[in-house]
C-alpha cells in the first residue's frame, strides 16, 4: 500500500486494482457475522489466541491485541458491527447507501478505494465503533485489562456532587482503538494519514460526549449526597455528529515540509488557502466522490435503480435527486397498518388491522 | 424591512443600452430587461430637447417636441415587442415606473427565493434577463410572471398617486364628498388600483397577445399554451395585488373625538404581495392542454400527488376548479443543483448555507448533499461607540471571527 502512490506514473487502471486490493480483507468482516459476535466460525475448543491467529485479514498487531484475552475479539466485532449499522443509517435516505456484501472479503465493495468523503465516514464511525465498544465492555467487567475508569474516582469537584459509581473508561477505549485501528494504516502515504486523521477524529467525537450520570442518596430521596458518574452517550448521537462532520467534510491534499523533509515532514493540508484548516474532530478527504448513481460493480456501486424515494422532499431522499433525473415509478401498495385503535381498562390498547393502499415511488 | 430590500440604487447603464441595438435576439428579449437597467431620463438622452433653444428649424420639422421625445425615449428600450411600444409612446410618463415595476418584481423574487436552491438569479447580459428559466414552463417561471406583472400595477398605481402620471391620478371613483352608512367619508387620495391594473393588463400582457407568425401547427399550439399560462399567472399577480388592498381611516374633529372619519385606500407594502405570492408558488396547480381549448385543467386527478403532501380533505381537491388567483405551471422544475448554463441554471456551488437547522438554507438542502466547505471570516465593525460632548461619537473597532459555510 505504501507503495502505491509513488508510482503515479502507471496506467490509472492499474493503479485502481492495486489500491483495490489493498482495502480488500479488513477488520471491518468482524462485524459481518451476524449477531451473535464473532465467535460463530471459530472453534471453541481451541484458544482463543488460536482463534484470533487464524483470522488472516487481521494485520500482525491485531492478532496480538485480539489474542490478549478471551472476550477482546468479541468486543471487536461488536465495535465493527456498530459501526456499519451506523453508516447503514445515516446514509439511509443517499444515494450511497453503505451497502456491504457478506460474500465477499471486501466489506464495502470497491467503493473506499475512492479516498472520498464517504470513506473517511466510515474509517471515522468505525474507529470510533471499537472504541465504543471496548469501553462498553470494559464497564461491564468482560476485559481483564481494563475496568471502571480508576481516574474519575479521585477527582475532586467544587460543587456539591461527587464522583463515584463506575465511570466508563472512554480513555482506555481510545487507546484501545488507536492500537488496533491504527495498525493498518502507514503514516507516509497520503491514504494512511487521511486515514489516520479520520480514525482520531471518531475516537475524539466520543470523548466530549461524554454523559454525566447522577444519582441521589440519603434519607427519602433528600438528595444530601450526589454521585455521579460518566457515560457513554447512545451511539446515534456519535453517528449524528459524524454524520455532520461528513457534510463539511474537508478536501485535503499531501503537503511536505520542505524545512523538515526527514522527520515527519508529510502532512495534510486543505486544498485551498479560504478553506479553514481542518481541526482534529473534522474529517478529510483526498477525492471527489463518485455520483453512486448507476450500477457498477467493480466498485461495487448499486445504483439507485429501484431504491424506493419520497415523491415530494426536496431533500436527497426525494425522488428527484435520488433517480438522478431518470423519474421514478409509482405504484399502489396495500399495507397491513394498525387502525381504530382503543384503549381498553386496563392496561391495553386494542388495535385492528386495516389494509390502507399507498403510493410506493421507485426510482427507474 | 420593506423599505430597505426596496433600496437598490437603480442601475444606470445607459450607454450600453442606447448602444445596442434593440432588435439584437429580440425573440428572448425581454421587458423585465428594463428592471436590470432602467430607463434613460428623457431630458437627457432626447436630442430635440437638448437643441431647442438653438433655433426654430428642429421645431418645425418635429412639431411636437414632447412626441419626438417619447418616440427617442419608446424606441431605443431594450426588449419592448411592437404592441408595448405603442403603450410606451401613448403613456410616455409611465415608462419609468413599468421599469421600476419590473425592478420591484425582481427583486422581490431575489428576496423570496434567497433561502432556495434557485435564488431568482439574472443575467444583467442578456436581455431575456432570467434566460432559459422562462423559456420553460416551470413554477419558477409562473411566479416571475406573476411578480413582475404585480410590480408594474403597483409601481404604477403609486406613480398615479405621487402624481407622476399625466393620465392618472387619485382614484376618481370613490371621491364624491357623500357621508356613508358607517359615518365616515371617502377622502383623502386614495389609490387608483384600477388604472394601475388596467395599464399592466395592457403592457404586461402584450407578448402573449400577439400570435407567432410561424405556420407550424405544433410551435403554435405550444404557444398557445405557454401564453394561456403566463396570462393566468400575470393575472395572478394582479389578483394578489388587489386582494391586499386596505382601507386606511383617519379621525378628525376636537382633541380626535372623531367626529368626522375620512377614509382612504392604500395599497399593500410589495413585500407583502412577494409573501402572498410565495405561498401560491408553493402551492402551484400543474396544468395540461384541454381538449377545450379555451380551459386549462389540473394535470393529477390524484389527490395525493397534487401539490399538497396531506391527504387531509384531498377527496375533492381535485374536483376544485382552479381559481384566478392559483399560479399554474406546465413544466415540472428541475432541482437546481448543478451548474448548467445551457439551461441557465446557476447551481448552488458557493452559495452560502446554514450548518444547523432544517430549512431550505440548511447545508442539507442547499448542497444536494455534496457537503459544505468552511472558511473563516473576519467581521470588523464598530462597537462600545460613546458619545463624547460635545459633538461626536468615539467607537472601537470589534473583530469577531466567524465560520462561513458554503457549498461545495
Amino acid at each position: 500500500m505504501a507503495t502505491a502512490p509513488r508510482r503515479t506514473a502507471w496506467p490509472p487502471v492499474f493503479a485502481l486494482l492495486l489500491l483495490m486490493e489493498s482495502t480488500v480483507a479488513n477488520w471491518w468482516m468482524l462485524g459481518m457475522h451476524g449477531s451473535s459476535g464473532s465467535a460463530v466460525e471459530f472453534n471453541p475448543m481451541s484458544s482463543h489466541k488460536d482463534n484470533c491467529n487464524r483470522l488472516d485479514y487481521l494485520v500482525e498487531r491485531q492478532q496480538q491485541l485480539c489474542g490478549l484475552s478471551e472476550n477482546v475479539l468479541t468486543a471487536i466485532s461488536t465495535g465493527a458491527k456498530l459501526g456499519i449499522d451506523e453508516c447503514q443509517h445515516q446514509f439511509r435516505n443517499s444515494r450511497w447507501n453503505c451497502s456491504t456484501f457478506s460474500n465477499s472479503s471486501n466489506v464495502f465493495g470497491g467503493v473506499l478505494s475512492v479516498h472520498s468523503r464517504e470513506t473517511a465516514f466510515v474509517y471515522a464511525i468505525s474507529a470510533a465503533g471499537v472504541a465504543y465498544a471496548v469501553t462498553r465492555a470494559c464497564s461491564r467487567g468482560e476485559l481483564n485489562e481494563c475496568s471502571c475508569d480508576p481516574r474519575a474516582r479521585v477527582r475532586k469537584t467544587k460543587k456539591k456532587w461527587k464522583w463515584g459509581g463506575c465511570s466508563e473508561d472512554i480513555r482506555f477505549g481510545e487507546k484501545f482503538s488507536k492500537e488496533f485501528v491504527d495498525a493498518r494504516e502507514h503514516g507516509d502515504a497520503p491514504e494512511g494519514l487521511m486515514n489516520l486523521h479520520n480514525n482520531e477524529a471518531g475516537r475524539r467525537s466520543i470523548r466530549s460526549r461524554m454523559e454525566r450520570i447522577c444519582k441521589c442518596h440519603g434519607m427519602s430521596g433528600s438528595c444530601s449526597v450526589q454521585v455521579c458518574w460518566r457515560k457513554l452517550p447512545p451511539f446515534r448521537v456519535l453517528g449524528d455528529a459524524l454524520g455532520q462532520a461528513y457534510e463539511g467534510a474537508t478536501q485535503v491534499k499531501l503537503a511536505e515540509n520542505k524545512r523538515r523533509r526527514h522527520a515527519r515532514g508529510k502532512k495534510l493540508r486543505a486544498v485551498s488557502r479560504e478553506i479553514k484548516p481542518p481541526n482534529r474532530t473534522d474529517l478529510v478527504y483526498l477525492e471527489d466522490s463518485p455520483d453512486y448513481c448507476e450500477r457498477n460493480d467493480t466498485m461495487g456501486i448499486l445504483g439507485t435503480r429501484g431504491r424506493v424515494c419520497n415523491r415530494t422532499s426536496p431533500g436527497l431522499d426525494g425522488c428527484r435527486l435520488l433517480c438522478c433525473g431518470r423519474g421514478h415509478n409509482t405504484r399502489m401498495k396495500e399495507v397491513e397498518d394498525k387502525c381504530q385503535c382503543r384503549f381498553v381498562w386496563c392496561c391495553n390498547v386494542e388495535c385492528k388491522t386495516c389494509r390502507v393502499r399507498r403510493d410506493e415511488h421507485t426510482c427507474k | 424591512m420593506g423599505q430597505a430590500r426596496l433600496a437598490l440604487p437603480l442601475p444606470v447603464l445607459l450607454l450600453p443600452l442606447l448602444l445596442r441595438a434593440p432588435t439584437t435576439s429580440a425573440a428572448n428579449a425581454n421587458w423585465m430587461y428594463l428592471g436590470l437597467v432602467g430607463v434613460p431620463p428623457p431630458l437627457q438622452q432626447a436630442a430635440p430637447s437638448g437643441g431647442s433653444g438653438e433655433g426654430e428649424g428642429l421645431d418645425v420639422i418635429l412639431d411636437d417636441p414632447e412626441l419626438a421625445e417619447a418616440r427617442a425615449v419608446c424606441g431605443s428600450l431594450p426588449g419592448l415587442i411592437g404592441a408595448q411600444t405603442n403603450v410606451c409612446m401613448e403613456h410616455p410618463s409611465a415608462i419609468k415606473s413599468i421599469a421600476e415595476g419590473a425592478r420591484r418584481g425582481i427583486q422581490e423574487c431575489q428576496f423570496q427565493f434567497r433561502h432556495e436552491r434557485w435564488n431568482c438569479s439574472t443575467n444583467e447580459h442578456e436581455q431575456s434577463v432570467f434566460g432559459y428559466i422562462l423559456e420553460r414552463g416551470s413554477k419558477e417561471t409562473a411566479f416571475i410572471y406573476a411578480v413582475t406583472s404585480a410590480g408594474v400595477a403597483h409601481a404604477v398605481t403609486q406613480a398615479c398617486s405621487g402624481g407622476e402620471l399625466t393620465d392618472c391620478g387619485c382614484d376618481p371613483g370613490i371621491s364624491d364628498q357623500r357621508t356613508t352608512p358607517q359615518g365616515w367619508k371617502w377622502g383623502g387620495c386614495s389609490d387608483n388600483l384600477h388604472y394601475g391594473l388596467q395599464f399592466s393588463r395592457k403592457f404586461v400582457d402584450a407578448p402573449e397577445r400577439t400570435k407567432p407568425n410561424s405556420g407550424d401547427p405544433k410551435a403554435r399550439k405550444q404557444f398557445a399554451v405557454r401564453a394561456r399560462m403566463n396570462l393566468h399567472n400575470n393575472e395572478a399577480g394582479r389578483q394578489v395585488v388587489s386582494s391586499l388592498l386596505r382601507m386606511h381611516c383617519r379621525c378628525h374633529g376636537v382633541s380626535g373625538s372623531c367626529e368626522l372619519k375620512t377614509c382612504w385606500r392604500t395599497l399593500p407594502a410589495f413585500s407583502e404581495v412577494g409573501d402572498l405570492l410565495k405561498r401560491k408558488y408553493r402551492q402551484a396547480v400543474q396544468i395540461t392542454a384541454s381538449r377545450g381549448r379555451r380551459r386549462m385543467r389540473r394535470k393529477s386527478k390524484n389527490p395525493r400527488s397534487g401539490s399538497n403532501q396531506s391527504n387531509r380533505g384531498g377527496r375533492n381537491k381535485w374536483k376544485r376548479s382552479l381559481s384566478k388567483g392559483d399560479l399554474v405551471h406546465i413544466h415540472k422544475s428541475p432541482d437546481y443543483c448543478v451548474t448548467d448554463p445551457a439551461r441557465g441554471i446557476a447551481g448552488t456551488s458557493g452559495r452560502a448555507c446554514n450548518k444547523t437547522g432544517s430549512g431550505a438554507q440548511s447545508c442539507d438542502l442547499l448542497c444536494c448533499g455534496r457537503g459544505y466547505n468552511t472558511q473563516v471570516v473576519k467581521h470588523v465593525e464598530r462597537c462600545h461607540c460613546k458619545f463624547v460632548w460635545c459633538c461626536y461619537v468615539t467607537c472601537k473597532t470589534c473583530e469577531t471571527v466567524m465560520d462561513r459555510h458554503t457549498c461545495k
